[in-house]
């Protein structure tokens, strides 16, 4: 990427947000006051980050597999914990929250996903989900990073990505800078932390004029950017009536979503929303803590859900949930499970093709006590760029993937 | 366009010599460049690049996990089940982990307090140029022998440096000639060696590189150390860059420093890092000239450079952007903060896009404008605010006896060869008031003292204020390090009180409008208004601070 280019882009962002760019950068087909700005339609996508390795055999359970009874004798899930799927699987019935979308076809589940030479890292195997790579491949940038890179148009802004967090996820990693993260979009901007109301004294030395093409002048542009584009996102947080978000307690930050909604309802021009929770590292007294942690997943991607149908958004998001990686089929010595390999993933939305994608992994087929992999993700990732947001996929990942039939177009 | 002839010493200044400690370090300490506008410029730069003569006494990395030979590692998970290797495994990178974030602060933490600020900055350099990252390197003490590599050897010669890099486990193995054997030669390495290492794109062959590689093949680590294994390397003729014979690897960087486009390589590189992104070819050519003749000794180099026109020219100073390391070391200088616990430091440049130890490929940090982005300068601009915090936390904790073994080592800025210059003395950790508060809590049940020190030690400022008021322990002052910052400062009014801060911070000037801005601050907008140090309160403090660093100015150095 060249600094003209570079600055350019800028440049662009700073004139979108005044009202300036010019007419040829807006969308040919599509109503501009319907597309999120940068894009050529409406649509957005939320990833939600289950944290620790997600238990994929107790999150849909092969309950007419014995070799899975036998593998976990003390956490087995007996059928009446469970909800039936088809005649061979069930989901936890702490999910119950999503069944009523199971139902109506709008979740799908994806059994089986993983990758070529799982490794069993947190740290590394979330850096593969995040940077889509190869497992021996170390790249810096994410992929929802090259996503914007070369698939915005001149007028997006910095949140076309938005993360829930107080640092960008390595997913978000791009050349172009695109995707902001904040914990707390109503107040996300300038914050002087002494309480005191200087906002205006930071725009007035923050205003100044610059020589053109001048490093400063590089850094005002940027400045004013992003001076519009946290208020933006304050604006959209007030607009969209978020509540203030919460703290503590397991589960609580995937009621970030509630904010997530809100943004949604509050008109911000974001394409991907990130939203990540975890504590799923369940090594130990895995019994009921697993199922308190679905429940709350479930919980609050249901009343996303139904949040989204009352605002009137529900046709425009598809939410994507995974975790790193799903645990070993063996319990362990002290009623918990340890890292594993392939888990299922789960898609929710109205443009979702529901019921249960892929193949469910076998049993009587290990590598050293895990489960094979059936379906790379980047298969679903492929799916997603290509059927839901319209990007071409060889901008994001090196080499091609079969698409599967998970959203309909 | 410059000149490579030296500064005439009728111009050298402080202004001229903050431009040198900026760029030749991090712009500190702030008394540094003080002592360098006072000698004359050929003095300050030989001081800056000669600096094996100030003392400087850092503790040693502590904490490193010593890595294991590879046979060593077989004996260990002899015998050992499937699942207790992978157990064992997890646990080694958990641990190696946990080396490598306590090293980052640790080398960061040596960055704020050496007197010898070149060492380090080229250190920075080096790391940024042959990058290798802990991603793939998770062994903390090879990540720890490359980094002391380019301190002992980052300002020596250049190619002792390109063979102690290329024998380094840590480049061994980020680049994989590790792994590279006669049958299987792997191109990694002599690839990146050409094109980014020493010669750049464009000076060689695709078939070059494979010759190359082949010419590596036995360059190799036992995990310990460095050994070139004969029965891999392959000793058969190659013809690389248009010469042929049976080389390895000694031979092969032999070859590749016989090339022109070397020298002019590396100096474009140190000319874009240490004084402007745009290239000053006539300058350049100078350095690499220089780089020949002195057998690619690079102090000769970096002695021409600093003390050139060229270097000095207005498009060159105030022109570049602080990388998130020089912001967060140089913050903590201006702002007084000695205190900030170094995982914080740390943490800090990784979210501007920094990551110590981590950089994001084989290519290094873009640097310059690609630190900046509408997220990483918001979060620059609040920066400010919460190293301020850090460093009270890191006040407190030191306070109640606990505090951190670097993070003392540098509290005492004895970093100064001249004493005279040394800064104020060093903080002790006062443990008296800990001691009130436990007699007075003889009498408390074991939970209660509990709960207690545990409100005493990590709670925030208001409840330890409200716990020694419950106890009747008299509260120590409020630890404000900002007041530091204005003690040395020699105001009458408001407007001298804004000219001097923004003086002694920014490297460059402020127009009017500014200036009435940061008055606000002070709660004025009379530049007249009677005012001196004792006048400011703390908020007061905090407000100008934290405006004048919320400045696209501050970004610059």
């Amino acid at each position: 990427m060249s600094l003209s280019r570079r600055s350019f882009m800028q440049h662009m962002a700073v004139f979108s947000g005044l009202g300036l760019a010019p007419k040829f950068l807006t969308d040919a087909y599509a109503d501009p006051a319907q597309v999120i700005q940068g894009f050529n339609d409406d649509r957005v996508l939320v990833v939600v980050q289950l944290g620790g390795g997600n238990d994929g055999l107790n999150t849909i359970t092969p309950f007419e597999d014995d070799l899975y009874y036998k593998a976990r004798p003390k956490i087995g899930l007996k059928q009446n914990r469970l909800l039936k799927l088809n005649d061979q699987l069930g989901m936890n019935d702490a999910m119950k929250a999503l069944m009523p979308y199971y139902d109506q076809g709008n979740l799908a589940v994806i059994q089986g996903v993983g990758y070529p030479n799982p490794d069993r890292s947190h740290f590394r195997s979330m850096e593969i989900w995040h940077t889509a790579s190869d497992s021996d491949e170390y790249l810096g940038d994410g992929w929802i990073g090259r996503y914007f890179d070369n698939n915005c148009s001149g007028t997006a802004q910095p949140q076309v990505g938005l993360a829930l967090d107080a640092e960008r996820p390595q997913a978000f990693g791009s050349s172009l800078g695109y995707g902001i993260a904040t914990d707390n979009p109503a107040r996300f901007g300038w914050n002087p932390g002494s309480g005191n109301d200087s906002e205006s004294a930071f725009e007035a030395v923050n205003g100044g004029k610059a020589p053109k093409n001048s490093t400063l002048d590089f850094l005002r542009h940027t400045t004013t950017a992003a001076i519009e584009s946290s208020s933006e996102v304050r604006m959209a947080a007030d607009k969209g009536k978020i509540a203030m978000p919460q703290r503590g307690g397991r589960g609580a930050r995937v009621n970030q979503l509630d904010t997530v909604a809100g943004l949604i309802r509050g008109g911000l021009a974001t394409r991907i929303y990130y939203v990540s929770t975890s504590g799923f590292d369940t090594h130990a007294g895995q019994a009921g803590k697993h199922e308190q942690l679905l429940g709350g997943v479930a919980g609050a991607l249901a009343k996303f859900q139904k949040q989204l149908e009352k605002d009137g958004t529900a046709d425009r998001v598809t939410t994507m949930v995974f975790s790193e990686f799903g645990r070993r089929v063996n319990e362990n010595g002290s009623g918990g499970t340890d890292h594993g390999t392939a888990a299922p993933m789960f898609l929710l939305g109205n443009a979702v093709q529901g019921g249960v994608h892929g193949t469910t992994p076998r049993l009587d087929d290990l590598d050293r006590g895990d489960l094979k992999y059936s379906t790379d993700f980047r298969r679903i990732y492929t799916t997603l760029l290509d059927d839901w947001l319209h990007a071409d996929p060889t901008t994001v990942l090196d080499e091609s993937f079969d698409k599967m039939k998970l959203i309909n177009v | 366009m410059g000149s490579l002839k030296p500064i005439d010493p009728a111009v050298w200044n402080l202004s001229a010599a903050r431009h040198l400690l900026n760029r030749a370090g991090f712009g500190v300490p702030h008394a540094l460049a003080q002592q360098l506008a006072g000698m004359s410029p050929e003095a300050a730069v030989d001081y800056m690049v000669h600096f094996e003569t100030i003392p400087f006494a850092f503790p040693e990395p502590d904490f490193l996990v010593s890595a294991l030979t590879n046979k060593e590692r077989s004996a260990q998970r002899k015998g050992l089940s499937e699942e207790e290797r992978r157990e064992l495994n997890q646990k080694w990178q958990r641990e190696e982990r946990k080396a490598v974030q306590t090293l980052r602060g640790w080398w960061l933490q040596r960055m704020r307090t050496t007197p010898r600020p070149l060492e380090e900055k080229m250190a920075l350099f080096w790391h940024g140029h042959f990058a290798t990252s802990a991603q793939k390197v998770k062994s903390s003490e090879h990540n720890f022998e490359l980094n002391e590599t380019f301190r002992t050897q980052g300002t020596g010669n250049f190619k002792t440096l390109v063979t102690e890099v290329g024998q380094s486990r840590a480049m061994l193995r980020y680049l994989d000639n590790d792994r590279s054997t006669k049958k299987k030669p792997n191109e990694n390495w002599a690839r990146e060696l050409m094109e980014l290492f020493t010669l750049g794109q464009g000076q060689y062959t695709e078939d070059d590189i494979k010759q190359l590689a082949r010419a590596f093949t036995g360059w190799s680590s036992d995990g310990r150390e460095f050994r070139f294994v004969l029965a891999n390397h392959d000793m058969g003729e190659k013809t690389i860059l248009g010469k042929t014979g049976t080389f390895d690897g000694w031979e092969a960087i032999d070859l590749l420093f016989e090339q022109p486009a070397l020298s002019t390589f590396i100096c474009t590189k140190l000319w874009r890092y240490f004084a402007a992104e745009e290239v000053d070819a006539a300058a350049v050519a100078g350095l690499a000239q220089t780089f020949r003749d002195n057998n690619f000794e690079l102090k000769p180099v970096l002695r021409q450079l600093f003390l050139s026109e060229a270097f000095y020219a207005d498009g060159v100073r105030a022109t570049q952007i602080k990388s998130p390391t020089q912001l967060v070391v140089k913050l903590t200088h201006d702002l007084h903060l000695d205190t900030v616990p170094p995982q914080n430091l740390a943490q800090a440049t990784a979210s501007l896009g920094q990551n110590i130890l981590h950089p994001p490929n084989v290519k290094g940090w873009d640097g310059n404008q690609a630190w900046i982005n509408a997220n990483t300068l918001l979060l620059r601009y609040n920066l400010p605010a919460q190293l301020v915090q850090a460093s009270q936390r890191g006040h407190n904790q030191m306070m109640v006896g606990g505090g951190d073994a670097m993070m003392m080592a540098g509290q005492g800025d004895t970093m100064m060869a001249d004493q005279t210059m040394a800064a104020k003395p060093a903080a002790r950790p006062d443990t008296a008031v800990r001691d009130q508060v436990r007699a007075k809590m003889k009498t408390f049940s074991k939970e209660e003292r509990q709960a207690k020190m545990k409100i005493f030690r990590n709670g925030n400022p208001a409840q330890k204020r409200a716990l020694l008021k419950e106890l009747g322990v008299e509260a120590p002052p409020e630890h404000n390090p900002l007041e530091g910052v204005f003690a040395s400062l020699n105001f009458a009014t408001a407007g001298e009180c804004v000219t001097m801060t923004a003086q002694t911070l920014l490297d460059v000037p402020i127009a009017i409008e500014q200036k009435k801005a940061l008055l606000t601050a002070l709660g004025t907008s009379d530049p007249h208004t009677a005012m001196t140090p004792r006048d400011l309160n703390p908020a007061r403090q905090q407000q100008l601070l934290h405006l004048l660093t919320s400045m696209a100015e501050y970004q610059l150095c």
